[in-house]
């Protein structure tokens, strides 16, 4: 599939620069814009990576959203109460029509909740606190809770709305699912609310927008088209922004930043990110995978320690991250909750780590093995690089095994789980701690899906009793504390290894103004030719 | 090379001195220099685990803080590392040694796979003919309608795509050998089939035919020993055909994987830093690359004329 990706970012960023620029003389405003990956589909639930999720912001909407300063905005949702602690009742916008002139109303509402449900669905922890929905009116829907579940709203500013009767009449009512090979209709075309639809699609080479004219809200954009081309390799993303093939792209590399500010026509725009990156162990078989202990050498504190203390995070920030990085302590982003930014990091500390894994019988160290994407987050493959010589000089042999991140899943997430050690990074659903409990923290359990992300498959019983209390405790301060004490055990035991919260570096075109957003959703509403 | 001292009887030293091939090749000094490059790189990189100042697969003596160092003689440059370190502190030079290795070991397998394959091929549908010769040939002309990167990328797809993900990079050097090798043995196919379908008739085939030896005998004990020269020239000009290939299969991002560079994973790795102004990274694997394909080259070129001056 990288293959493709390679050949297409070649030839066809040429054929579709020569495309383009006839119709860029004919006046149109087309903004062309690149990342690194393709959409593998269009299915708004059949995903939960957020590169999907944001373009597809694009054309289907939440109930409830996030402005650019990441606070909750109405969107298809008019307004919204708790009418008691365990129900929400929703007041839906009215007038607002999907792409194909259907008419939103609250059966798009249950049945895109329905879908979201599915247990198909890679987003079926973000509706799995819904116990029943009660269609009041056309326009109001009452969700009953099994629990309080106070941030309810922020759990669903990525739950798209699909249109009932289109889904029904095209047999799309399950969502598409690259695991289990389930191919949706709605994964291959369209049909949202929002300011764009998707009029092209050419798998692994470009997705074309244009505006919808009957869409509901203002827009401040100018534009009467997007396209977007994936470009996998970093250097032929820059290249194609300084030649000013497309007129913006992201992530920028860290090294290319100076490039592009002091170039004349192209600009950057940075911006800490949210998403934390950390490593992961097997921490349930009885035997690690390409570990050549006989054991599991990862279910021992002492030995996860020992990894962490190897590892040198100020080095990696200062060589590999160029400063644009901010080490973490635990699995959140302090700027999502402050309280994280008071833990600190075991130390780095070469000695102490050799002299854990003698504690642990392992005096000569050990071989295992590193899964890393390397087409995913800011230097992933690089990292992956010098945590491996870092290990190496504690006498712990990493096999490093890269695959681009369309692999890397398979390979990584349940049921495979085919590693020792991974590299994984996380933007919590809601951005609200909760999502990183239930989905990082908490034992697996398939009937609600908790743990469905803990692929090193740790278990301890307090962090499962806390999420529980969490999901429903209201007052502000006992969950902080509660939320506290779960990243406390964490630390304390080791089940991660937090890196680091990267930036989000966006680069421009000078002639168009974007508007930059922590969690890497490019809006195309928010975008001006201003030239 | 065999250095006897020389006897009273013209030794085999002498001997080969004297023969026409080495007095073609004296008397052209491209060739000479050609093979001296030749040669001192494929030395040098034989003997990395030897020469090369550092090793870079040992991720223990690789420290971060080395990476990004530019060449000896720039500014910042330091004296460990002569041509500069990449971006987890790799020393350059090292990579090079360690890479032309794999480039090197990729290209004479996969040669060898494509001549065995090719050579076989050929002899049979060139001493059997028929439909069998028609059946291998029309196979053979319509893989060289194709250019051989397209085939080798597709061999690759697939092999890939049959290999379980995690056992990508374990089994990546043996993909290389087979999409390379199995997108090239047309060439010695058409070759060798050519030449024994004049062998076939000559008298010394009708001979060891009278005296019942059987078709596999005549064609491998004797046919074959009679059309080795055109396959040499061949095998010599895929060489750097192939190490091309593989550089860029590699640099496409298909090849080798970059915890155990080849020039082309090394070259591919080192375009994200060409606008950062880390020129070394890319540059001088490049070069040697270059410079390896262009020596082999001028050598199976001499070897072409000297041999056979009517091969195409």
């Amino acid at each position: 599939m990288k293959l493709y990706q390679t050949i297409a970012s070649s030839t066809l960023a040429t054929v579709v620069a020569v495309t383009f620029a006839a119709q860029v003389q004919a006046q149109e405003n087309v903004l062309r814009w690149s990342s690194q990956s393709a959409l593998a589909n269009i299915d708004p639930h059949g995903t939960t990576t957020a590169l999907p999720l944001s373009i597809f912001s694009n054309v289907y909407e939440p109930l409830v959203g996030l402005n650019s300063d990441m606070e909750l905005v109405p969107v298809l949702a008019e307004s919204w109460e708790v009418v008691n602690p365990t129900t929400w009742r929703f007041k839906l916008r009215e007038g607002v029509t999907f792409h194909n002139g259907n008419t939103f109303n609250a059966d798009d509402v249950i049945f895109s909740m329905e879908r979201v449900g599915n247990r198909y669905s890679f987003l079926r922890d973000r509706v799995s606190m819904i116990e029943e929905m009660v269609r009041v009116d056309d326009y109001t829907i009452e969700f009953i809770t099994r629990e309080p579940y106070p941030i309810l709203p922020q759990m669903w500013t990525s739950i798209y709305m699909m249109d009932k009767e289109w889904a029904e009449e095209n047999d799309a009512t399950v969502p598409s699912n690259s695991v289990e090979n389930i191919e949706s209709y709605a994964g291959q075309h369209s049909n949202g609310t929002g300011p764009f639809r998707i009029t092209e699609r050419v798998p692994e080479t470009r997705t074309v927008f244009e505006p919808f004219a009957d869409y509901w809200d203002e827009v401040e954009h100018n534009l009467d088209r997007v396209v977007y081309i994936p470009i996998t390799q970093d250097g032929t993303r820059v290249a194609a922004l300084l030649s000013g093939e497309i007129d913006m792209m992201y992530p920028v590399p860290i090294q290319d930043i100076e490039r592009l500010q002091s170039n004349a026509g192209t600009d950057v725009l940075i911006q800490p990110e949210l998403r934390t990156i950390m490593l992961g162990m097997d921490q349930n078989r009885d035997v690690a995978l390409h570990t050549n202990t006989g054991d599991n050498p990862f279910k021992d504190r002492r030995v996860r320690q020992a990894v962490y203390q190897a590892i040198n995070i100020d080095a990696i920030q200062d060589r590999i991250m160029n400063g644009l990085s901010e080490p973490a302590a635990t699995l959140i982003s302090p700027l999502l909750f402050p309280p994280a930014g008071e833990m600190e990091r075991h130390p780095f500390d070469p000695e102490a780590s050799r002299a854990l894994l003698a504690e642990a019988g392992y005096p000569d160290g050990f071989q295992t093995a590193l899964v890393c994407p390397n087409n995913r987050y800011v230097n992933d493959e690089r990292t992956c690089q010098a945590v491996t010589s870092m290990l190496a000089r504690v006498g712990i042999e990493v096999e490093l095994r890269t695959m681009n991140v369309t692999q890397y899943w398979g390979v990584v997430g349940r049921p495979v789980q085919d590693f020792a050690m991974y590299m994984m990074g996380w933007t919590p659903g809601g951005l609200d701690s909760y999502s990183v409990l239930f989905n990082l923290m908490g034992s697996w359990d398939e009937e609600s899906g908790r743990g469905r992300i803990n692929n090193g498959d740790f278990a301890n019983d307090r962090i499962d009793e806390i999420i529980a209390l969490v999901e429903s405790e209201t007052d502000t301060e006992i969950r902080d504390a509660l939320i506290m004490e779960a990243y406390q055990i964490v630390h304390d035991e080791v089940y991660y290894l937090p890196l680091h919260q990267q930036t989000v570096v966006w680069g421009v075109r000078d002639g168009i103004a974007v508007t930059q957003r922590a969690d890497d959703y490019f809006q195309f509403r928010t975008a001006r030719f201003t030239d | 090379m065999p250095d006897t001292p020389a006897h009273s009887e013209p030794s085999r030293w002498q001997r080969i001195r004297q023969s026409d091939l080495a007095l073609s090749f004296l008397a052209s000094k491209v060739t000479v220099a050609a093979a001296f490059v030749a040669v001192v790189m494929i030395a040098a990189s034989v003997g990395a685990a030897l020469i090369a100042p550092h090793n870079p697969y040992d991720m223990a003596a690789i420290d971060i803080f080395d990476s990004m160092l530019p060449p000896v003689w720039e500014d910042g440059g330091e004296r460990r590392f002569l041509l500069g370190t990449d971006s987890i502190g790799r020393d350059i030079l090292s990579t090079i040694l360690y890479g032309s290795r794999m480039s090197i070991f990729i290209g004479l397998t996969s040669v060898a796979l494509s001549l065995v394959i090719g050579v076989t091929l050929g002899l049979i549908a060139g001493y059997r003919g028929g439909l069998l010769d028609s059946i291998i040939m029309r196979l053979a002309e319509v893989q060289l309608a194709l250019p051989t990167i397209l085939v080798a990328l597709l061999i690759n797809g697939i092999l890939r795509a049959v290999a379980p993900p995690t056992m990508v990079n374990d089994v990546a050097v043996l993909v290389l050998i087979l999409s390379i090798g199995l997108s090239n043995w047309v060439q010695f196919a058409r070759a060798v089939r050519a030449s024994t379908m004049v062998e076939r008739g000559q008298e010394y085939v009708l001979a060891v035919r009278l005296i019942g030896i059987g078709p596999m005998a005549i064609m491998f004990r004797h046919i074959l020993p009679n059309v080795m020269g055109p396959i040499m020239v061949i095998a010599t000009l895929n060489l750097s055909g192939a190490i091309l290939t593989e550089a860029t299969l590699s640099f496409l991002g298909v090849g080798v994987p970059s915890t155990r560079p080849s020039l082309g994973t090394l070259i591919n790795v080192g375009t994200d830093y060409l606008f950062s102004g880390a020129w070394w990274i890319t540059i001088f694997p490049g070069a040697a690359l270059a410079l390896l394909v262009l020596t082999v080259n001028l050598v199976g070129d001499w070897l072409r004329d000297a041999l056979n001056p009517t091969l195409g």
